[in-house]
């Protein structure tokens, strides 16, 4: 998928924002709350969850192949 | 500390790495960032330099020698000259001069060891990150590391090993409050032994 003709994309001021969001699994009431984790423990939940979502998806593109 | 009064001005010199202020540190080394040979030093702008350079290990502020005497100025020099064997210490001995507490005002305030530095929570990083894209200058950004990540606490035992254990309280929005106070007691009041097991993360060049 070609993704260079899109004009919209997150602002860099909003990273930590998208961050929260991520982690809290959109309910801002834990935004308070997950900034007490520790950081890298963030960074390897949200590594785990980008490396999760690629292998699902690759084995969704794999069943429509069939 | 050598302390002393000559014509009519209260001097302060540090004699010990643990009497040296944070901000005598901090302005020395901005200082010496420019070197000096012999023959600078004779030049106006080269003696200035090294005018402010007595000032700062006297504890005084910026012009406050400016009316002494040159016979003075000369023998006060002398005795500020044994203030670089300070920074003459090696790595191995000043880290056992390091403070993992202190206390100002009353208050204890506790470090962060380097393992801990490497344990920072989401809360300090992304403030640290922020404050850091808004500082305009290499020095005050410091004073505000320094004031994110020194706060106060309290020294209790371990039941187990006997051992100390520095524990500071957990970070949280009374620490953006009180950051600017924390900051300008630290460049007034804290010394280099107390501020540098944190500061030394930065200073290192370990990007967060």
């Amino acid at each position: 998928m070609d993704l260079s003709a899109l004009n919209d994309s997150i602002p860099d001021s909003l990273n930590w924002i998208s961050m929260l969001d991520r982690l809290s699994n959109g309910d801002i009431t834990k935004h308070d709350s997950l900034t007490k984790i520790n950081y890298i423990h963030c960074l390897n939940l949200l590594s785990l969850w980008k490396h999760r979502d690629r292998y699902y998806e690759q084995i969704r593109k794999a069943k429509e192949n069939r | 500390m050598k302390s002393f009064e000559r014509n009519g001005i209260q001097f302060n010199i540090p004699e010990r790495i643990e009497e040296l202020l944070f901000w005598q540190y901090i302005e020395y080394s901005n200082l010496s960032k420019k070197q000096m040979t012999q023959d600078d030093l004779e030049t106006p702008d080269g003696f200035e330099h090294f005018i402010k350079i007595i000032e700062l290990f006297c504890g005084l502020k910026s012009g406050s020698l400016e009316n002494m005497d040159y016979i003075s100025f000369s023998e006060l020099s002398k005795e500020v000259s044994e203030c670089f064997n300070l920074f003459a210490d090696n790595s191995s001995s000043m880290k056992e001069k390091l403070n993992r507490s202190f206390t100002i005002d009353n208050v204890l305030y506790v470090t962060k060891t380097e393992q801990e530095m490497n344990q920072l929570t989401l809360g300090e990083i992304i403030t640290i990150k922020t404050l850091q894209k808004d500082s305009n200058s290499s020095t005050d950004i410091l004073y505000t590391m320094a004031a994110l990540l020194i706060r106060p606490g309290k020294v209790e035992v371990d039941s187990e090993t006997g051992k100390e254990l520095y524990i500071q309280d957990e970070f949280d929005r009374k620490d953006l409050f009180n950051l600017e106070y924390r900051k300008n007691l630290f460049k007034e009041k804290a010394r280099v032994v107390d501020m540098m097991p944190v500061i030394n993360f930065f200073l290192s060049g370990i990007q967060i």
